[in-house]
């Protein structure tokens, strides 16, 4: 396929859709960081922010892929055309400025989710040790859990 | 000023075991439920990435 200027719009506007999500994915990293802080703080309201924040972003980051799957319908005839196998489709080198932000969406993309997964580890680690004190205040025994006590238990 | 019966505080007795002063309860003041709702954005967070991550790499088409 000709890279025409049919094309060259095409990938303009697939690169805008592009610069979009990652906007919204900095959205989602700014709310999992801020999750995190009220977590450790314990602030109610913090946490309760960061839930409005990050679900905010996804449903804007979902409507802007339905939009990204119309562009590439409109581009290659197909809505779910991997990103990455584009240029199977064209005799010419696509767009840099595409490329770039096809770059840049998929390191924040894999950055973000590095972020998520430590605060699904630190929530569950919270709730565990939750669960464990509640179990020894009601007990009167320590846990049996395989994880070991927290350190300022085993220091008191 | 020491619960329990009159007095108490001029008791000798010791206090029981408790957590040291600067112990924190996990959590804080933050209930399972909003511990929860937090994992459950996250997971959607999780799999919208996952997705997006699919759809930009080339091992994506399933």
């Amino acid at each position: 396929m000709d890279l025409d200027g049919a094309a060259l719009r095409g990938f303009g506007d697939l690169t805008l859709a592009l610069e979009r999500e990652c906007r919204l994915i900095g959205e989602l990293y700014r709310a999992i960081l801020q999750q995190r802080e009220a977590i450790g703080l314990g602030d109610v309201s913090g946490v309760e922010s960061s839930i409005r924040l990050a679900s905010r972003a996804l449903l804007t980051l979902q409507e802007t892929q339905r939009h990204r799957a119309t562009l590439l319908q409109r581009l290659v005839g197909d809505p779910a055309q991997p990103l990455a196998d584009l240029d199977t489709h064209f005799d010419a080198a696509l767009p840099e400025t595409f490329l770039a932000a096809r770059r840049l969406v998929q390191s924040s993309a894999a950055e973000v989710a590095e972020e998520i997964w430590h605060n699904q580890e630190v929530l569950l680690s919270a709730l565990r040790e939750r669960d464990a004190l509640l179990r020894e205040l009601l007990t009167g025994s320590r846990p049996t859990a395989p994880a070991g006590p927290p350190a300022a238990i085993a220091e008191g | 000023m020491s619960a329990g019966w009159p007095g108490r505080s001029e008791e000798p007795m010791e206090e029981p075991a408790l957590r040291p002063q600067n112990s924190r309860i996990p959590l804080g003041p933050l209930d399972s439920a909003i511990v929860h709702r937090a994992r459950a954005i996250n997971a959607d967070a999780l799999r919208a990435i996952d997705d997006l991550l699919d759809q930009i790499s080339d091992s994506g088409r399933r």
